[in-house]
């Protein structure tokens, strides 16, 4: 499989990345809609601006209109720019030697977990409701041997394929490590 | 009363520059991709500046000496006997 030319802290020389999974677009998507009820607001406001500011009297009211305005725009900017941070740096990492479990939490926390292929037991994935089977999305559930009991892939586009690639590396870890499996592990 | 306003806009001007402050940071150290970030963190910064500009100055065109209630005695709609 082709490798990627993304680099991450901690990379293992002669470790390659295969393959990086961010969560699946429509999951972003959902958060995003009280941003564009918030922003439909703003362009029919401006749309209507005629209308509106005939009814005010005085400048102090249309200054004070338009400066809500900007103020909305500038919370709208900067919440959704926060909501896509969190998407973006919440990854999950598959390499020729480990998968790696990036979890951004907010600004100022984040977890990082590793899982090596000689310690995965079992992989399922789940892909429940309307949406998720439309738009082919889902949990990807890795067990494990380690302290962690197992890894989750959440809401990651085209679960089905994923699992593949990780067990196509784990099997290729098997016959370059024959005698190197954990606990009964793949 | 003013002063009260301008404290408080002023307060909600520096935790918008330190959010984007940290968005920017923590971006430039943990993406895995940093020939997209970059500019991405250009583009932020840009938008961003402009926005707070434009902020800051529909705020200081607010007349808050007409807004703000008169607290004198002798306003046009006091009755004085």
């Amino acid at each position: 499989m082709k490798s990627l030319q993304y680099y991450f802290t901690a990379q293992h020389e002669n470790e390659e990345t295969i393959r990086i999974v961010h969560r699946h677009w429509f999951n972003i998507f959902m958060q995003y809609i009280p941003i564009f009820i918030l922003f439909i607001i703003v362009v029919f406001s401006l749309i209507f601006y005629s209308e509106i500011i005939e009814s005010f009297s005085n400048t102090s009211a249309r200054a004070i209109f338009f400066f809500m305005l900007s103020f909305l725009t500038l919370f709208m900017w900067i919440y959704g720019f926060l909501l896509w941070f969190d998407y973006y740096l919440d990854i999950w990492i598959i390499t020729t030697h480990r998968i790696v479990n990036v979890d951004q939490k907010g600004l100022f926390a984040r977890e990082v977990g590793e899982l090596e292929y000689k310690r995965i037991q079992d992989i399922s994935t789940d892909v429940n409701g309307f949406f998720p089977t439309i738009l082919n999305y889902g949990n990807l559930t890795v067990q494990t041997a380690a302290e962690q009991s197992h890894f989750l892939f959440k809401s990651v586009g085209d679960p089905y394929e994923i699992k593949s690639a990780i067990m196509a590396q784990v099997k290729k870890r098997r016959k370059e490590h024959p005698n190197q499996n954990v606990d009964g592990g793949l | 009363m003013l002063l009260l306003f301008s404290m408080l806009y002023l307060l909600f001007i520096m935790c918008v520059a330190l959010v984007s402050f940290f968005i920017v940071t923590r971006l430039q150290a943990y993406s895995i991709n940093p020939n997209f970030t970059r500019p991405l963190i250009i583009v932020f910064i840009v938008i961003t500046i402009f926005l707070v500009l434009v902020n800051v100055v529909l705020f200081f065109m607010i007349p808050f000496s007409k807004t703000l209630p008169n607290p004198s005695p002798y306003s046009s709609n006091t009755i004085n006997y």
